[in-house]
């Protein structure tokens, strides 16, 4: 891996940052928009009983509720927040492919396009050395491209195996034949190459093949050989 | 055809169901549609029976902007009214081309809301 590419990943890899943290704000926002609107509505209330008009007592109990709720919410986000921004910790790390599987389809679940998914839960926990952040990078864009041209109805199918001691296999599968839409983009083929993994694409489903480990990668981002 | 004051359309049902109880406490009428084909649906059902349309960008069978643009195309008059916690300039740029009467960012007041709709009715009159 040169140097061209290293920098170029760098800078798709802010970019990624930048446009999942948006998300991630865009997310909080509706969360304090319900917040706002449930503390309103107490505030109402409170001014009804000022005036002496009754009310259903059931509904202070409903907007505490959904306060709560919502605070709960706003956790869960913060928590895959915070799961993400821990991502660059490490430039290389055994990284669990189930577990990266699950955060980049919790973070993608902010975006409006996003789609019903499933990730096989019966499948082994199985790790790669590799960057987490570009790994999270790679998937998260797929995941992108899928549900932008998967029908909303369709539910998103996603598998993980070991293919042979060497590699990896991640398959995302979806019900009707699709076209994607210019995927992958130059972006996405340079975070492929510079994690050594290759993607294939069917009218019904997609494979993303990643080495269990990376040297050139490895080297580049940490400036050691294995 | 019944008319009503204010369609809300947006996918946080909470958020939609919790403006219209806030807004009806203010003897304001309000239909609310989850997602955008049904908000289409009901404007295509009830064609200038809403005084104005409050849409959300972030919606799950299709973008906003989808959404403003085949209401525009059945009803040019209406005032659509961006509610978004997820807007960007960008955003704001193509909603304005296509018609949209204003970008508002979530959270937004009741005050503002009533505001818009009493401008609103007057434009109508």
């Amino acid at each position: 891996m040169n140097q061209h590419t290293i920098d170029l990943v760098n800078k798709q890899g802010l970019q990624f940052f930048g446009s999942v943290n948006a998300s991630i704000s865009h997310e909080l926002k509706n969360i304090f928009a319900i917040i706002s609107e449930t503390a309103g509505f107490l505030n109402d209330l409170t001014q009804l009983s000022k005036q002496g008009k009754k009310f259903e007592l059931s509904l202070l109990e409903n907007c505490s509720n959904s306060i709560a709720e919502e605070i709960e919410r706003g956790f869960d986000t913060i928590r895959q927040m915070n799961q993400f921004a821990h991502s660059v910790d490490h430039p290389i790390k055994e990284t669990s492919i189930p577990d990266t599987l699950t955060l980049a389809v919790k973070l993608t679940g902010f975006l409006s396009y996003t789609k019903k998914t499933q990730i096989d839960a019966s499948a082994a926990d199985i790790t790669v050395l590799t960057s987490p952040f570009l790994l999270q990078n790679l998937i998260y864009r797929t995941l992108c491209a899928v549900y932008k041209s998967m029908d909303t109805k369709d539910t998103l199918n996603i598998f993980f195996h070991e293919k042979d001691p060497d590699t990896v296999s991640l398959t995302f599968s979806w019900g009707s034949p699709l076209a994607l839409k210019e995927f992958p983009d130059q972006h996405t083929t340079d975070v492929a190459d510079a994690l050594g993994a290759v993607i294939s694409i069917s009218d019904n489903s997609l494979d993303l093949t990643v080495g269990r480990a990376n040297d050139s990668l490895s080297a580049a981002l940490t400036g050691k050989k294995r | 055809m019944k008319h009503i004051d204010i369609l809300i359309i947006d996918d946080e049902i909470k958020f939609a169901d919790m403006l219209s109880r806030r807004l009806s406490l203010r003897g304001i009428t309000c239909q609310a549609c989850y997602d955008g084909q049904s908000g289409i649906q009901w404007v295509k059902e009830n064609p200038g029976a809403a005084t104005l349309i409050l849409l959300d960008l972030k919606l799950p069978d299709m973008y906003g902007t989808q959404v403003l643009a085949h209401i525009k195309e059945i009803d040019t008059s209406v005032p659509v009214f961006i509610i978004t916690g997820h807007g960007t300039r960008e955003d704001e740029k193509v909603c304005r081309d296509l018609g949209a009467a204003e970008f508002i960012h979530k959270p937004v007041s009741i005050e503002k809301i009533t505001t818009v709709l009493t401008h609103a009715r007057g434009e109508m009159q």
